[in-house]
């Protein structure tokens, strides 16, 4: 706390009349200022907090077929039957599917024969939360018939399940890997930036290095290599491993250079002559007082981390089937065919967007709050 | 490795090398231009002009003085046009030549760029006679020389062919005179003619163009040069890049084809009709139609999609997927192609192919095992594959013959296709094979997880689909599968070096004209890229024993049937042991088949016309041989 | 100012080194690759006669030597211009490599451009009339652009390419000019081509240079001296192009630097999905062939090109800025 106060007598020159609030309270104020950012805050929550909890809210397993629905379109969800009636529970239609014979389309319509009534927290099949807790309860299901509110793929998995289940590692893997890109950032930007000297010079000298290969070609060179026998685990931690070793630079850098530039601030000078401890003078005073910062960068990051899993998925060399990640999703919708006749095996393209701009967002807001130089709109 | 290839073919086409005289008796006499009623031009304007001007010589000096005749399907063509299409269908666009060729029946042979061909009566020797007149599309004659520099200076090269394989070892070329020459076997051979008609275009070479390639007639220090030159490994890898016509850099080896290449980048090929083709159709006008083929190399399949589907092409088959067949529908009503339906001469679409010699002792053992491979084979949900990939319009099938072969016995093709999960859930229970980790999936007995890799290579039939069908069904009997998609290029190296632990392909030669001849599905007899199930036991079947691995009694029971059915010239028996063959395959499921006989979707333009509607498809009839590709001409009317 | 130059192009080599030795590993990285399992099929063959398959390739690849020479062996034909044999391709690297370079280097400049001209107006007129509607719209619009993965933008491309403007898509030329030689016709065609590709590469680094121009452009007008000559009367237009817009414009030299390897990035995932002729779909086919030595002639030509590009930024960034030579 006494090194986060430090920020505040520093920041605390721009508004005065915050002078009598808690450092942590005085951040969070700005931030709730900054509209979009906390509504993206509540999007990715939700998201990730759906994503947690994948088994409870997917309706199917990932892998779960519907033979009788091979590329069937989203489902409505409806309260008013075809004969006009309100039903008080919503409810979808069953499909009838007629393959053309002409055409040899598949051709969905809406059975009005057959009305599927949903249930919420209803019990359904057993399943293992995280793959650990028994539970059985799902947020929608059907008693009868299949409910498929996205539609369904090729193999007529549920993609509304799968789009879940596929949150799960995508999101986790920009987490997980921003984690790791963070941990070696901080590690080597730290000790560039307080040892400085050679060090410094090989640190750096990496960051150039590391930067001036594209990142995407590295990242297909990396994952290409990845043995083939993994497990679907061991190609996951594999991935993230690859993107974070590329990643880490960015934050280094800034990392860096922030020690560089505290290094020679007066509470640090003031630390080192009452003869703090080199390790206490980096973890209590110096890395405290820019972490906002560099928490900032790290949640710009992690949009990158998930798009360099979805391309590399994408691409076919990042992770396969069996396991489900929004890149995964995406190889199947990669061509022209998708696009024309199966357009919502796109969605996982959708939700790959919001994620990107509500974390952008987030991380603007961010900044903005932690900054007590801050303007709008402003940049680094 | 290309010239390896080559090798291996080479080899595998001599494994089938034996046999009485096709299963196609029948034989057509060898064709002779027909006299009818036509005085228009008899070749393309603008070879008439270059005659006119002198650069070319006239039609009667370009062409044998009796070509091969070509009905078209529906009626004479009209000169001129471009084709578009992919380099992966150039080859079945423009179709490669060989010495025999088959008939529009799909059964018949008939002779090509050989006038005639015949056996001595023990059927060790087969004597071809080529026309008279053919030339390379440099304007050089094309004779015996061409066959005997391949045999001689290629294939029994020691440099370009290290190890040859039965029964070319064996043989010998003896050449009679300009047009004749007459192979010796050591052995009856009888169906060695399949293999002339079905690949026989790599039984010859260009010599007057790659002699300049070849140390033996250029020197070795100046073929080293060159080589280092044009940037190759060595020159054998030099002439075998150019004899097959792979080369990006000129020069271009000249060919029989009915287009020559003229241009070639990383990225394209065009090729110019061949002005020494040795066809002509029904009027005696000399073919190809079509004046220019143009090939985009694609490396994406969905690319290929697109742009047949919307009519960017005037000719695509080897990468679209039954799959697709709605989209095609689709630009038939919008983009000016035509989706046809034809059927592809596979016995089955996928086979599942364990690898029995892989380097894991725990996995061959298990492989080993009946019961296992019953499981395997009764877990999978053949119907459902069929609804789901192939819109219910393939049939759940072992690999096997197709059903109009003389070999073919109903239970061959439904042997252990009942879906059956609780049955594979007990016979691998009874191997010992349970889950004791609660994860859902079986360990050996020792708790060691039991995993199997499949390694596939997605090209022709859809085997990532069914892949992923197959990963569910067996994982809900409790058996891990990991797929690996490989490269082409890849897929052959760990192929043929034996490297991976379960492969998939689909079962061509399929047909009266390649099974008798290469039952590779049926008995280990040869290795090529397909995948690797038995190398050990190839090895040491064609070494002799010398190598590899010495089959166990049921296999080495393959290899006394193969042999025997190579060599017998009598057909009754020829068709026993070719049963006992397929009835082993369907009895002892050596491989697992899935869905089989199944539609395969080929777009062509609106405007190309003699495309049957309705073909076979497949490495059998090299997809298009039978239906003469060069009698295919642009509509000029119409669209 | 040649002080600097040469200063600064002796920093390269050091950092050129280190991405070679780094792709140099790469390619040793994958077991299995195509070099190795041609020689198991070679040796599983059982070959006893020479093989001079085998001995053509333990030459090429130098297998019998340590790492470190093979290392300086492979570098030193990259430096002579000798890429190595592709496998996979049975061709020399050399015959598969330049054409798609230079059109990698076309996408990639004309992106850059393309990025330039749309994102600087804009960047100004959101700076200038900030917070208006058009400020606005054009703040939603770059959100987006940083959003979607420019592999779906492709996607999606291709589609509307195909179906509402004929273009074929999955290629620089129609096909009339493909063969044709270059032309002012050719020239028309192929920027009739590039757009789509250009449009799609160029729409994340558009959006991104859009705000980073807005802010520094922002800064700028917040800055005393503006203030002074708005004061003054100074005709606005005038008063914001002569010194804050060149002053904010400045550091765009130096986006070179940090676009560049974005652009090639991109440009390999646009490519595979456009099927261009450039080196994104050979060098995905090469690592899934594991032909590690294509994989890695491209990886350090990439390098190569990004760090040329980035010597370019800092030249021009001296030059702009003198500065920046004394540092």
């Amino acid at each position: 706390m006494s090194a986060a106060t430090s920020i505040a007598t520093d920041a605390d020159t721009t508004t005065p009349m915050d002078a009598t609030l808690s450092p942590r309270r005085l951040v969070w104020l700005r931030f709730k200022r900054h509209r979009l950012a906390l509504v993206s805050l509540w999007v990715l929550v939700v998201m990730y907090a759906i994503a947690f909890s994948a088994e409870f809210f997917a309706p199917y397993a990932p892998d779960e077929r519907n033979v009788r629905a091979i590329f069937a379109p989203p489902q409505q969800i409806r309260f008013v039957d075809a004969q006009g009636e309100f039903h008080f529970r919503p409810f979808v239609y069953g499909y009838r599917l007629n393959i053309n014979p002409d055409t040899w389309m598949r051709e969905y319509t809406e059975d009005t024969s057959q009305r599927y009534p949903l249930y919420f927290f209803d019990r359904g099949a057993h399943y293992a939360w995280l793959g650990v807790v028994p539970a059985s309860r799902y947020l929608i299901s059907t008693r009868e018939g299949y409910v498929h509110l996205f539609g369904t793929d090729r193999l007529g998995r549920d993609l509304f399940s799968r789009v879940i289940y596929g949150a799960r590692v995508s999101l986790s893997i920009g987490l997980i890997g921003v984690i790791l890109t963070f941990a070696l950032g901080i590690a080597l930007g730290g000790v560039a930036g307080y040892l400085g000297g050679r060090v410094d010079g090989a640190v750096q000298r990496t960051i150039e290095v590391i930067q001036s290969i594209p990142q995407l070609p590295l990242w297909m060179a990396l994952s290409a290599a990845l043995p083939a026998a993994w497990s679907p685990l061991g190609v996951y931690f594999g991935i993230t491993l690859i993107l974070s070793l590329v990643g880490w630079t960015g934050l280094a850098r800034v990392v860096r250079g922030k020690f560089l530039s505290l290094r020679e601030e007066d509470f640090v000078v003031a630390a080192r002559l009452i003869g703090a401890s080199r390790r206490r003078i980096i973890f209590r005073h110096m890395l405290p007082s820019f972490m906002s910062h560099t928490i900032t960068t790290a949640t710009l990051a992690v949009p990158g981390m998930i798009l360099g899993e979805t391309a590399l998925s994408f691409l076919g060399i990042g992770l396969r089937a069996p396991v489900v990640s929004w890149g995964v999703l995406l190889q199947e919708a990669q061509n022209f065919q998708a696009v024309v006749l199966t357009p919502w095996l796109l969605i996982p393209g959708g939700c790959v967007v919001l994620v990107v701009i509500a974390f952008n967002l987030l991380g603007d807001g961010m900044r903005d709050a932690a900054d007590p130089y801050s303007y709008a709109g402003g940049t680094t | 490795m290309c010239r390896l290839c080559l090798a291996l073919t080479l080899a595998a086409a001599g494994y089938g090398t034996a046999a009485a005289r096709g299963d196609s008796d029948v034989r057509t006499p060898s064709a002779s231009v027909q006299t009818v009623p036509y005085s228009g031009p008899l070749q393309a304007p603008e070879l008439a002009a270059q005659v006119a001007s002198g650069d070319l010589p006239p039609l009667r000096e370009r062409i044998p003085n009796e070509p091969f005749v070509v009905t078209p399907l529906h009626e004479p063509g009209v000169y001129g046009g471009v084709a578009r299409t992919f380099e992966m269908d150039l080859n079945i666009l423009v179709n490669t030549e060989k010495p025999l060729s088959i008939a529009a029946d799909v059964a018949t042979l008939i002779p090509s760029l050989a006038r005639d061909w015949r056996w001595n009566a023990a059927q060790t020797e087969l004597t071809i006679e080529l026309r008279k007149g053919l030339r390379w599309s440099d304007g050089q004659p094309m004779t015996s020389e061409d066959f005997r520099f391949f045999f001689e200076d290629m294939m029994h090269n020691a440099e370009f062919t290290p190890v040859l394989g039965k029964p070319w070892n064996k043989t010998r070329l003896i050449v009679i005179d300009e047009q004749s020459f007459r192979y010796e076997f050591a052995e009856p051979n009888p169906l060695i003619e399949n293999i002339f008609a079905q690949l026989g275009e790599v039984f010859f070479a260009p010599a007057h163009f790659l002699r300049d390639y070849h140390p033996d007639y250029a020197g070795r220090v100046e073929v080293d040069r060159r080589v280092a030159e044009l940037g190759y490994l060595s020159w054998n890898s030099l002439v075998d890049s150019l004899a097959r016509g792979r080369n990006v850099v000129p020069p271009y080896a000249p060919t029989m084809k009915s287009h020559y290449i003229v241009k070639r980048t990383p990225t394209r090929i065009v090729a110019e009709r061949n002005p020494y083709y040795h066809k002509v159709d029904s009027l005696g006008r000399q073919l190809p139609y079509i004046d220019r083929v143009e090939a985009d190399v694609v490396e994406s399949a969905q690319t290929m999609t697109a742009r047949a589907a919307t009519g960017q092409v005037d000719f695509a088959g080897y990468a679209l997927n039954t799959q697709d067949f709605p989209l095609f529908k689709l630009g038939e009503r919008t983009s000016g192609i035509r989706a046809l339906v034809w059927n592809r001469l596979h016995g089955s679409d996928i086979i599942i192919r364990p690898n029995y010699n892989v380097d894991n002792p725990r996995l061959r053992e298990l492989y080993w095992q009946f019961d296992f491979r019953r499981a395997l084979s009764i877990a999978l949900n053949r119907e459902e594959m069929n609804q789901i990939i192939y819109f219910g319009r393939g049939t759940p099938r072992q690999p096997t013959v197709v059903p109009t072969s003389a070999y073919f016995e109903p239970e061959f093709a439904s042997a252990h296709t009942e879906y059956d999960p609780d049955e594979a859930r007990a016979l691998l229970d009874g191997l010992g094979l349970k889950d004791r980790d609660g994860d859902g999936l079986r360990e050996y007995s020792d708790g060691e997880p039991l995993t199997i890799t499949v390694e596939y290579v997605e090209v022709e039939t859809p085997r990532e689909i069914t892949l992923e069908l197959a990963t569910t069904y067996w994982r809900e009997v409790g058996l891990d599968l990991r797929m690996k998609p490989l490269d082409r290029g890849l897929q052959t190296a760990r192929s043929t070096a034996g490297l991976m632990e379960m492969s998939v392909w689909h079962a061509d030669r399929s047909t009266d004209l390649l099974f008798p001849a290469q039952p590779v599905w049926h008995a280990p007899i040869h290795v090529n890229w397909e995948g690797p199930q038995w190398n050990d036991w190839v090895r040491w079947y064609q070494t002799d024993g010398r190598l590899g691995e010495r089959p166990p009694p049921p296999i080495a029971q393959l290899h006394s049937w193969w042999d025997e059915m190579r060599r017998t010239t009598v057909r009754e028996r020829r068709l026993e042991l070719g049963r006992n063959l397929l009835r082993s395959t369907a009895e002892n499921l050596w491989s697992i088949g899935t869905v089989g006989l199944a539609p395969q979707p080929i777009v062509v333009s609106r405007r190309l016309r003699n495309v049957p509607d309705n073909g076979l498809w497949g490495w059998d009839t090299r997809w298009t041989m039978p239906y003469q590709p060069s009698s295919w001409y642009f509509a000029t009317v119409g669209d | 100012m040649l002080n600097y130059v040469r200063r600064r192009v002796l920093a390269m080599i050091p950092t050129l080194a280190l991405i070679s030795v780094i792709v140099f590993a790469l390619v040793q990285l994958p077991p299995g690759d195509i070099v190795s399992a041609t020689l198991d099929r070679l040796q599983a063959q059982g070959v006893e006669v020479s093989d001079t398959q085998i001995e053509a390739l333990r030459a090429q690849y130098h297998l019998d030597d340590p790492m470190p020479v093979q290392y300086l062996r492979w570098i030193g034909n990259f430096l002579t211009g000798d890429l190595g044999y592709s496998i996979a391709y049975e061709q020399p690297v050399n015959t598969l490599i330049w054409d798609r370079m230079g059109y990698t280097l076309l996408i990639t400049f004309s992106s850059l451009l393309f990025t330039w001209i749309v994102a600087l107006p804009i960047g100004i007129y959101s700076a200038v009339r900030q917070y208006s509607l058009g400020d606005y719209f054009f703040t939603v619009v770059g959100l987006i652009g940083v959003a979607v993965p420019n592999f779906l933008l492709a996607i999606l491309a291709m589609y509307a390419g195909f179906s509402w403007f004929g273009i074929s898509v999955g290629g620089l030329f129609s096909p009339e000019y493909i063969d044709a030689p270059w032309s002012w016709a050719r020239v028309g065609d192929l920027i009739a081509h590039l757009w789509i590709p250009t449009i799609v590469l160029g729409a994340a680094g558009t959006a991104a240079t859009m705000r980073v121009m807005r802010a520094n452009l922002l800064d700028e007008l917040k800055k005393p001296y503006v203030v002074t000559a708005r004061a003054k009367g100074v005709r606005p237009v005038k008063l914001i192009l002569k010194y804050p817009v060149r002053i904010a414009i400045n550091p765009f030299i130096s986006t070179i630097g940090w676009l560049l390897p974005t652009l090639i990035s991109g440009e390999a995932i646009v490519a595979i999905v456009l099927n261009l002729p450039t080196t994104g779909p050979l060098l995905l086919q090469s690592l899934l062939s594991q032909d590690m030595y294509l994989a890695g002639s491209f990886l350090m030509l990439l390098s190569l090109m990004t760090v040329i590009g980035m010597l370019i930024s800092d030249l021009l960034l001296a030059w702009a800025d003198p500065r920046i030579r004394y540092e």
